[in-house]
């Protein structure tokens, strides 16, 4: 897909996981396809629960990506 | 509904016992409340495997956490008759005994303030895309799991 940007955002474990804290994809339509290459690309990543937000809201399933957007893998919440 | 701003939670560092006290004190004007509630979430000294937890280093991803925060105000609002409503959580490190999050309710009547003050601790706990990493010592951590 001509132009789509993905920026990937690592939180917490996952971030650590990861090795990092951000990272660019691109050529993906959904979460389970771009979810996919993350864990070919990085096994560590199976290690980790987390979940997805796309565009700063939580998803679950299958989830369309749009030309530019913002993926963050989210480790289970512990804050206060 | 009308839209209200976004509002900054994020302090950096503790949450000191004078900005507490302070916001207490900017209440006084108001004299149509007649009960406040607050929680102070303090940072403890836990023993874990890998020592004992002498702070808690926060970080968050804060658009979504802002995001999320100000929908948990909006919804608590609708639900409860409050007549105000202030929420701070720490970003970065906070020593053991020192405080992390504040939450402050205040009503007509005292109800509605102790309601609504546990009500939003449990979500901001449950939904902000906040993080915890207990630190033992210089190379010793743990990834916090809240309750």
């Amino acid at each position: 897909m001509d132009g789509q940007q993905i920026n990937i955002l690592a939180f917490g474990k996952v971030a650590e996981k990861l090795g990092q804290e951000q990272l660019q994809a691109s050529g993906f339509d959904d979460t389970e396809s771009l979810l996919h290459w993350l864990h070919d690309r990085y096994p560590a990543l199976k290690q980790v629960d987390f979940s997805l937000a796309v565009d700063r809201k939580l998803v679950t399933g299958k989830t369309g990506l749009g030309r530019m957007c913002e993926v963050a893998l989210l480790p289970p919440f512990s804050g206060g | 509904m009308t839209a209200k701003p976004i509002k900054n939670i994020f302090v950096q560092g503790s949450i000191s016992p004078e900005f507490i006290a302070d916001a207490i004190r900017k209440h006084a004007h108001n004299t149509g409340i007649g009960g406040h509630s607050i929680f102070l979430g303090q940072v403890r000294a836990d023993d874990k495997p890998e020592g004992k937890v002498s702070a808690i280093d926060y970080t968050a991803y804060e658009d979504m956490a802002l995001d999320q925060a100000h929908q948990i105000r909006e919804e608590i609002f609708a639900k409860y008759p409050l007549t105000c409503m202030h929420i701070y959580h720490s970003i970065g490190k906070v020593p053991a005994g020192e405080l992390s999050l504040f939450v402050f309710t205040s009503s007509v009547h005292r109800k509605a303030a102790i309601d609504a003050c546990e009500e939003l601790v449990e979500r901001l706990k449950g939904e902000l895309p906040v993080w915890g990493r207990e630190i033992m010592g210089p190379n010793q951590y743990a990834w916090k799991e809240n309750q």
